[in-house]
């Protein structure tokens, strides 16, 4: 017999108590003067036998009835009584759990408890294991396995993703995995670091439609809180609201060629796609645009506002604002591609886009809005493809239909991006035209599912229901859909983050002489898909980006500071500044880096770069499961892994001690 | 109300005959005089005088119709003699409140005396524990009854008491015929009490016995650990009083119904006094005897 809490077991030391009590009691008297002591010796001396039987059996139940309860408290287990406990187990693999705390990588944390579970179930336990992050999956399938070996296997080769954490998924997938033990009832463990920014848990659950059918433990992969000094710097919205594109524009009706500079400070947390920073008088009769590329993302700002002469009285006051207005995209297409890009953006709702075909030339410098570009010609090179990444690294987005006639340019257009991955996307892999044959699998799959999808519009097709269609993922892209070539995987449309933007690459010519994905019946759902993709792709509010340089104020006294960051050990440079001293280095990669015992996220998708941990009544209140915190896992679940646990049974026994002694009080004074 | 025979508020006078008088005339007060008043001087017949009688004794009245002497006989030449016998044991210190069996047993010895002194018979009191102890000889005088208080007054229970031998020694002792009044707890072997009762009726006396108990004894309200001390021994009992509680009152109520019959089957009358009950229940119970036997 085992004990899943032995520190309980000296409860048992009060089952002497009762035995006290009596010894106490035979010692604590009091003293009555009595004319009848004949007659009352002879009354007790004929009774003393039964009434010290009496009191044993009273004494007997009564140190039970406190040994039982000890017992129960101390939860036994009786051994090689019970079965294994069957599960199914979701272990976390958002971009969080990349974080590396002094002992380690949580990820890491997250799969030691995860052995542990498989572990403690106890012989012949059966096991759902998956995966989840912005989607759960199924590395064994949904058949539960007995295997600890294969289960462990599957466990090594998980690894974390870029991806957000999406409990609602994980919670569906648990459902899921639970009728295949039917009738039998599987406890579900969700390991995760259940972080604040999880979007599930700051809306105090995720929308579910049918919950696990066993018990849920949410157990914690760390007990670590952690901190984004990033987060740190979020500001409050301040004045920024919003305003519609009729307002705008009818304010711009009334500007004049005689403008005045004004500056505004604009309190901005975001610059969301599709809208642009303005600012407005009090009057609100004239609006002008701020240069979007004159703001960062986030924090208080001075701009400049160039305001009509005519319509600023001078000491009107000027507030910044965000107008929505229609997407504004540059084209760049070739002649055989310009039909199939056009019709599919004519194909969209009216004041969707704002189409300006004077790519690449009128990019460079402009002060127009720009959210992103559509790519289908020859790509830019030189200045201009600098340009173009560095808009997309501020926030914006670009599609680009890969033509595998000029191959070298596309190669620099890519390499000029500076991200390392998106720079060898090409390498070493022949690319393959766009054609999507019948006879292969893979786009036949993706061609039944369009198919299957009655209405094509926008909202009919999911890019992440798209992305269910083949699994394999590549290190460092989010690949929702690929096409597998004789020659092995390849991305067919590869989603990579560059900066504080979003790219896709079609492997695909958006023209009928290389390609025929144009003229398939999902290219506007996927395109159109796609582009809604894109334009969500702005950061998280307080995430800084790779390739920009992050400045860290420290403390004077060296000249470098070291940075611990995915890309292995950096050496920031500390040079003065305005208020102290400051440690500047330009991260590289995206993750966690740490830097004077301090951490910042890079290129982490929303809800992923809060490290704090979420409030543990929250997370239990959020998705109805009860929270572990880090440790002995199966221990303190107490899974019944090694047997039967007794604890009710005891309490049982307890309870029935108690109610004899009760019976046998009363039937010894009504009948003594 | 007050309660004019309540024992615990009479205890209170410090003098018994008041308690006595106060107690008898109470109860008298209000009712006609008594039915048995002077049953000693019912005449029964004339007697021709012969030398050596007492000349006071000669019925004038007849001479003077005759010019005989003769002499009148009454139905009973003398008075009647209650002896009250009152036990001094050390059981009798027993109280559970504020009065002693004892005082409750004093204060009914002396109504008794007063009532029996007031219907001009004679009374003795006689104290007993281990030994009898004549407290006062018989007197029909009025004046001894002081006293009779003056003697109970100052008795205080000691010595183990041997209730059965008391009234075996009483019962040799007492010559003349009368009525004998018990008053005692009868905490004794009941078997031998019993006996000890019918040689005082086989010796032609008429018995009343006044058993004297504690309500405590009676009710035995105790709980708990209780450690119980004899008062006429030094054992003791330890026991779990609310325990044995119940088979106490059934040995009591055994007891007391053997002590009953006992009683009962030799024509002796029997009255069981808890301490908390008026004293005139006594005096009611000795009167009830009286008219049984007249």
């Amino acid at each position: 017999m085992t004990f899943l809490a032995p520190w309980m077991l000296f409860g048992t030391l009060f089952a002497s108590v009762p035995v006290l009590i009596h010894l106490y009691n035979r010692r604590r008297y009091r003293r009555v003067p009595w004319a009848a002591i004949a007659f009352l010796s002879e009354v007790v001396v004929r009774s003393a036998r039964r009434l010290r039987l009496e009191e044993i059996a009273l004494l007997i139940l009564r140190t039970l009835a406190v040994l039982f309860v000890a017992l129960a408290v101390s939860r036994p287990l009786l051994s090689g009584t019970g079965a294994g406990r069957d599960a199914v187990i979701l272990l976390d693999t958002s971009a969080s759990m990349r974080y590396r705390e002094a002992a380690g990588s949580v990820f890491d944390f997250a799969r030691a408890r995860v052995r542990e579970i498989v572990s403690g179930l106890g012989p012949g336990a059966r096991v759902v294991f998956a995966t989840f992050d912005s989607d759960a999956r199924l590395p064994l399938g949904l058949q539960p396995t007995a295997d600890v070996r294969v289960i462990f296997d599957a466990v090594d080769g998980a690894k974390p993703t870029w991806n957000a954490t999406d409990y609602s998924a994980a919670l569906a997938a648990a459902a899921t995995a639970s009728r295949g033990f039917a009738p039998a009832k599987p406890a579900v463990f969700i390991v995760s670091d259940f972080r604040r920014g999880a979007p599930a848990l700051e809306q105090g659950g995720p929308a579910r439609t049918e919950a696990p059918s066993g018990p849920l433990y949410l157990v914690r992969a760390t007990d670590a809180d952690g901190e984004n000094i990033g987060i740190d710097r979020l500001s409050p919205a301040g004045e920024v609201f919003t305003s519609s594109a009729g307002q705008l524009a009818a304010a711009l009706s009334n500007a004049t060629s005689r403008r005045v500079t004004v500056p505004v400070t604009l309190e901005i947390d975001n610059v969301p796609a599709g809208t642009t920073p303005v600012a407005v008088n009090a009057r609100a009769k004239v609006t002008a645009y701020i240069d979007a590329q004159a703001l960062r993302p986030s924090g208080s700002h001075r701009a400049e506002a160039s305001i009509p002469a005519d319509a600023y009285a001078g000491d009107d006051r000027v507030f910044a604002a965000v107008v929505r207005r229609p997407v504004a995209l540059w084209v760049s297409a070739s002649n055989e591609s310009t039909p199939f890009i056009f019709a599919a953006l004519s194909s969209a709702p009216p004041d969707a886009f704002s189409v300006s075909r004077d790519f690449p030339r009128a990019a460079i410098g402009g002060a127009s809005p720009c959210d992103g570009y559509v790519l289908a010609s020859r790509p830019p090179t030189g200045p201009a493809a600098e340009e173009v990444w560095s808009r997309i690294r501020a926030g914006g987005f670009l599609v680009f239909f890969v033509d595998g006639r000029d191959l070298p340019a596309t190669t620099a257009f890519l390499a000029a991006s500076g991200d390392q991955a998106l720079s060898k996307l090409l390498d070493g892999v022949h690319v393959v035209e766009g054609k999507f044959h019948p006879q292969l699998a893979a786009s036949h799959v993706v061609t039944e599912f369009i198919r299957k999808s009655a209405d094509l519009t926008l909202s009919s097709v999911d890019v992440s229901r798209i992305a269910d269609v083949r699994p394999p993922r590549q290190e460092g892209f989010e690949t929702p859909i690929v096409v597998e070539t004789p020659g092995g995987a390849l991305a067919f449309l590869v989603l990579a983050r560059v900066g504080r933007g979003r790219v896709a690459v079609f492997n695909a010519a958006a023209s009928r002489d290389t390609g025929n994905f144009v003229v398939t019946p999902f290219f506007l759902p996927v395109f159109f898909e796609t582009m809604a993709y894109l334009l969500e792709g702005a950061s998280a509010p307080g995430d800084y980006v790779c390739g920009e340089p992050i400045s860290i104020p420290v403390p004077a006294g060296a000249a470098s500071v070291d940075v611990d960051g995915p890309e292995g050990p950096l050496a920031a440079e500390v040079s003065p500044a305005p208020e102290g001293y400051a440690a500047a280095f330009t991260p590289a990669a995206p993750g966690f880096y740490t830097i004077a015992g301090r951490t910042i996220a890079v290129n982490v998708p929303p809800g992923e770069a809060d490290l704090r941990l979420a409030d543990t009544r929250l997370v239990e209140r959020a998705l109805g499961g009860a929270v572990i915190p880090d440790g002995d896992v199966a221990t303190k679940v107490g899974l019944g892994a090694r047997g039967m646990e007794i604890s009710g049974a005891l309490l049982a026994l307890a309870l029935v001690a108690l109610g004899l002694e009760m019976a046998l009080v009363y039937l010894f004074k009504r009948f003594a | 109300m007050t309660n004019l025979f309540d024992p615990r508020i009479l205890s209170k006078m410090e003098r018994l005959d008041l308690v006595a008088r106060f107690v008898v005339e109470g109860f008298f007060s209000g009712r006609h005089a008594s039915p048995y008043r002077g049953f000693s001087t019912d005449f029964s017949q004339h007697r021709q005088y012969s030398p050596g009688d007492d000349t006071r004794r000669i019925d004038w009245k007849a001479y003077g119709k005759t010019e005989r002497y003769y002499l009148r006989e009454y139905q009973q030449e003398t008075t009647l003699t209650a002896h009250i016998l009152v036990d001094t044991s050390k059981s009798m210190a027993y109280a559970s409140g504020q009065l002693r069996k004892i005082e409750y047993a004093k204060m009914a010895a002396a109504c008794l005396a007063y009532l029996v002194l007031d219907q001009q018979d004679s009374v003795s009191v006689i104290a007993f524990s281990d030994t009898l102890d004549l407290a006062i000889s018989p007197t029909s005088r009025m004046a001894a009854f002081s006293d009779v208080c003056e003697a109970l007054a100052p008795i205080e229970p000691e010595g183990a008491g041997d209730i059965p031998a008391a009234l075996h020694q009483t019962a040799q002792v007492l010559k003349r015929r009368g009525v004998v009044i018990v008053i005692s707890d009868f905490l004794s072997d009941v078997e031998a009490v019993v006996k000890g009762l019918q040689h005082l009726r086989f010796q032609g006396h008429d018995v009343l016995v006044v058993q004297v108990l504690d309500d405590a004894e009676l009710t035995f309200p105790f709980s708990g650990a209780t450690l119980f001390e004899g008062l006429e021994t030094n054992a003791s009992v330890l026991t779990d009083a609310a325990r044995v509680r119940a088979r106490y009152m059934a040995a009591l109520a055994a007891f007391l119904e053997t002590l009953r019959a006992g009683c009962v089957n030799s024509e002796i009358d029997y009255l069981l006094a808890d301490t908390r009950e008026n004293l005139d229940k006594v005096l009611v119970a000795y009167l009830l005897s009286r008219g049984k036997r007249r």
